[in-house]
């Protein structure tokens, strides 16, 4: 079985097809990320992007480096990139909230010690107001904020990944956290 | 408006977590990883059209310090040349100051 430098060196020497064991290896690992980060209709595609993104930029991947790492980081680069460009054509679509969002809002802060996240339909509450609020947000704002407060990865990971400085993640997420405790704070019936 | 506390927001944090992970249960066609080889086998080769690009990063960025060093004394040359000439090339043939002044009201300048 082959390294994944052994591979990425056969790619590059023209067997292309070795691209695809590249592939298999790692996309459920792309898959993934991407799910998480775009909306369910462009997952195959974006998908699809960062491969061929991969595919592209293979020669600038140093062999001594972490395959795996490497692929993330262009795998989350092309999801931001998603978000930038569905922001500036305005694509992102801004649902409104219904009663039964600031419902389930307020079930949440409340005091009682079971959460509403338990049925199905409050499930499904969360993520539409999850989808709202970070559609509230710009591109840089909601990338950070799903990386370092929705996945719990610290600074340094997350700066590897979008390939900003350490300070750059830090102050965004800092500040997308407010943006979106204010918006949450809203949307709380008066 | 009500206010959100730190352990309400917190909590709030922890559901949203919950529903965020759920987007990772939704599937993908079969064919999806046949048709991205498809359209990768159907492209140019990576390794050239990757291998200039490389190379031309590379250079670009290793003659940036030359670059910003050529555009100061550039810079400085022209701020000496021009500035000192004009005026002083004029002055050499115009003696009397108010002539000069006369001169530069005319010239616009």
């Amino acid at each position: 079985m082959f390294s994944d430098s052994e591979i990425v060196s056969q790619v590059l020497e023209g067997k292309v097809n070795s691209f695809e064991s590249l592939m298999s290896r790692y996309k459920d690992l792309v898959l993934k990320i991407v799910k998480k980060h775009v909306p369910y209709s462009e997952v195959e595609e974006m998908a699809q992007e960062a491969f061929i993104r991969a595919f592209q930029s293979l020669s600038g991947f140093k062999n001594s480096g972490d395959f795996k790492q490497w692929l993330s980081s262009i795998t989350v680069r092309t999801c931001y990139d998603y978000w930038r460009k569905a922001y500036r054509n305005k694509e992102v679509s801004m649902s409104e909230l219904t009663e039964k969002h600031q419902k389930w809002l307020e079930e949440v802060i409340s005091d009682q010690p079971e959460m509403p996240s338990s049925s199905v339909d409050a499930q499904k509450e969360a993520t539409e107001l999850l989808d709202w609020a970070l559609g509230k947000l710009s591109a840089e704002d909601r990338l950070v904020l799903e990386l370092i407060y929705l996945e719990g990865l610290s600074g340094k990971e997350a700066s590897d990944l979008l390939g900003w400085s350490i300070a750059n993640v830090k102050v965004r997420a800092f500040r997308s956290r407010n943006k979106l405790r204010k918006l949450l704070k809203g949307t709380i019936k008066r | 408006m009500k206010s959100i506390n730190e352990n309400q927001f917190t909590k709030i944090i922890k559901t949203l977590t919950t529903a965020y992970y759920e987007k990772e249960k939704v599937e993908v066609g079969e064919m999806w990883q046949t048709r991205v080889m498809g359209h990768i086998l159907s492209m140019d080769p990576c390794y050239t059209k990757a291998g200039y690009f490389e190379l031309f990063q590379q250079f670009v960025w290793k003659l940036t310090p030359v670059a910003f060093v050529l555009i100061g004394l550039l810079g400085l040359a022209l701020f000496k040349m021009d500035f000192y000439s004009d005026y002083e090339f004029t002055k050499s043939f115009v003696s009397n100051s108010a002539d000069l002044v006369t001169l530069a009201m005319y010239s616009g300048s």
